[in-house]
């Protein structure tokens, strides 16, 4: 380390300020333990922000938006890099751990201690803090409306999925304000317990002993005061920067083993979809309305909405499909995602130690989206619809199930389908299976003593469904197994 | 955009706009607007993939930008205080 780096010590280091980091840090901090935060984006006020605004992704998303997982197929990812993380920018969608992969976990991973009643109790006091709750109104939205009409008219059960909220996310699409994230809830709590929170400050590696103690992190900070490095100490060091830049950061510090090598997105497909009715979907909450069928792991459900966001949609086959942006207030946009049965990896590029993603798919992957495709097209047709734009480069404008299942009843290359994903996982996997795993049953990392991991990245497998409900809940089960098993200002 | 990715984006921006030269004579900002338009439609159904990801990456960049801006989104929805609008008054712009 050079000399000229500002030297700071702390007892508990957070790395990252999302849904892992806040909960680590508020539970840490109020059990009386010094916690401090580095978060490498920019403190804002999302108050006065429309989340998904061009605006936004400069000032909240990682590469202002442009992240893509890289593959046969690229993927279009985009994250938060902001206090809070992707809690920010995320639809506030709410789901606890699916029972069914927690039982998968244990028994594939060896998970220890990851008992249901625990983890519904854990939830439950979560979701309190969080205001998880039903819109109020987002049920009535025309785009909401639609769709449940399709879901009941081909028998599907339509289920409304409980949201982070305060106010009520109905009133529009991200209601400045209404949604409960990190900034909103544990972050406070921290900071009320003490706890300081430094944005702008990315870590830029790990510095350990050989016998398994981290004793410092670099961190590069800027500022309105230019750039500088300082040197963290640390008595424990919690690495949360979500499930791609959590990897890059340990791989970049000679940190390796099993770490990053496993991947796990849940990869979707959009289609729009346009109506007989004016649905004037940018002026509504997106789709409340989900379906997931546990077996597959197909799942379907409404997307955010604006004219910008429907042209990305329709983008694949601009000319055919630019005239249908006049109907733009007819219009809504759904989604079919899939488990995600391939497998990635994430590497720390040399000199920079930028994150590197790569995801290659499985023939299961896209037999799935086009399984889900054909019956988000049923679903929609029967809700109302008269023509739907499937995210397929090769695919013409669809306006008949007929049609839809003439045109998706044969497998297409993943290379035609415009594919994104949110919601990523299982880099550095738990569990005390060695061979497989990164992290122990409660995240500290294999042979390290003072150092663990609390994001998605120790998720086990993808959860088939929004992960932020899992992190936290994970975060705060380990985080009071750590307070459990260490005195303070005694963790060596 | 990473920075690794810079690079091959400016690479590709060269390609772009030279290519035209070798068989039509002129950089491509200098071609006819039909003739753009059949070079991008060339790249965008490219069976290679590095092509078509170049025209996607540019087209949605543009689109997205252009249609959510609080200009054009002020046109589009005159009934509505768009909230980007509201973000702007914010910072005093």
């Amino acid at each position: 380390m050079g000399s000229d780096e500002a030297t700071l010590k702390t007892e508990i280091l957070v790395i990252g300020s999302g849904a892992g980091g806040a909960v680590t840090a508020a539970t840490l901090a109020e059990a009386g333990r010094t916690v401090l935060v580095v978060e490498e984006g920019p403190a804002f006020d999302t108050e006065t922000l429309v989340t998904n605004s061009p605006q936004a992704m400069q000032t909240l998303y990682r590469n202002a938006g442009l992240s893509p997982i890289l593959g046969t197929q690229s993927i279009a990812f985009v994250e938060g890099c902001c206090v809070g993380g992707s809690t920010e920018i995320n639809s506030a969608f709410w789901h606890r751990p699916p029972p069914g992969a927690v039982q998968r976990w244990k028994a594939l991973y060896d998970v220890r201690d990851l008992a249901d009643e625990d983890l519904k109790k854990i939830c439950h006091e979560i979701e309190t803090t969080l205001g998880v709750s039903m819109s109020k109104l987002g049920s009535h939205r025309p785009s909401s409306r639609v769709f449940k009409n399709g879901l009941e008219s081909v028998g599907a059960p339509a289920l409304e999925t409980p949201r982070m909220q305060r106010g009520d996310l109905s009133a529009s699409q991200f209601a400045p304000g209404a949604k409960c994230s990190m900034a909103r809830s544990y972050l406070p709590r921290a900071k009320q317990a003490g706890a300081t929170i430094l944005p702008g400050c990315r870590a830029t590696r790990l510095h350990y002993r050989d016998d398994g103690y981290v004793t410092g992190v670099s961190v590069a900070q800027d500022d309105h005061n230019g750039h500088r490095t300082l040197s963290i100490e640390a008595e424990a060091v919690f690495v949360c920067g979500g499930a791609i830049q959590t990897p890059a950061l340990l791989r970049f510090s000679g940190i390796k083993r099993n770490i990053g090598d496993s991947l796990r997105i849940q990869p979707m497909l959009k289609i729009a979809a346009q109506f007989e009715e004016r649905l004037d979907s940018h002026l509504s909450v997106m789709p409340v309305y989900q379906l997931r069928d546990p077996f597959t792991g197909i799942f379907l459900g409404g997307s955010v909405f604006t004219p910008g966001f429907l042209a990305m949609a329709l983008s694949d086959r601009w000319p055919e499909n630019e005239a249908a942006l006049k109907d733009w207030r007819y219009m809504a946009i759904y989604y079919t995602a899939c488990g995600g049965t391939g497998q990635g990896s994430v590497r720390a590029f040399p000199w920079t130690g930028e994150s590197v993603a790569r995801y290659v798919f499985s023939p299961v992957d896209g037999y799935n989206l086009r399984i889900g495709l054909v019956r988000l097209c049923e679903v929609l047709f029967a809700g109302g619809a008269r023509r739907l734009f499937p995210g397929l480069r090769r695919c013409p404008p669809l306006e008949s199930l007929r049609e839809a299942v003439d045109a998706l009843d044969r497998p297409i290359p993943m290379s035609d389908m415009n594919l994104s994903t949110v919601h990523i996982s299982s880099s550095c996997p738990m569990g005390e299976n060695e061979e497989r795993c990164a992290v122990d049953s409660f995240g500290r990392v294999h042979k390290f003593y003072n150092l663990y991991v609390a994001d998605a990245s120790i998720i086990p497998e993808a959860p088939g469904v929004n992960p932020q409900g899992t992190v936290m809940t994970l975060a705060l089960r380990n985080a009071r197994h750590f307070l459990n098993h260490t005195k303070g200002s005694d963790t060596h | 955009m990473p920075s690794y990715l810079r690079v091959p984006y400016v690479l590709a921006l060269f390609a772009f706009q030279g290519l035209p030269l070798a068989y039509r004579g002129r950089p491509y900002t200098a071609l006819r607007p039909a003739v753009q338009q059949k070079i991008v439609r060339g790249w965008s159904m490219s069976r290679l993939a590095p092509k078509r990801d170049f025209v996607k990456l540019i087209r949605t960049c543009t689109l997205f930008y252009y249609l959510d801006h609080s200009l054009v989104r002020a046109q589009l929805e005159p009934d509505v205080d768009n909230s980007s609008t509201q973000l702007e008054r914010a910072h005093g712009q």
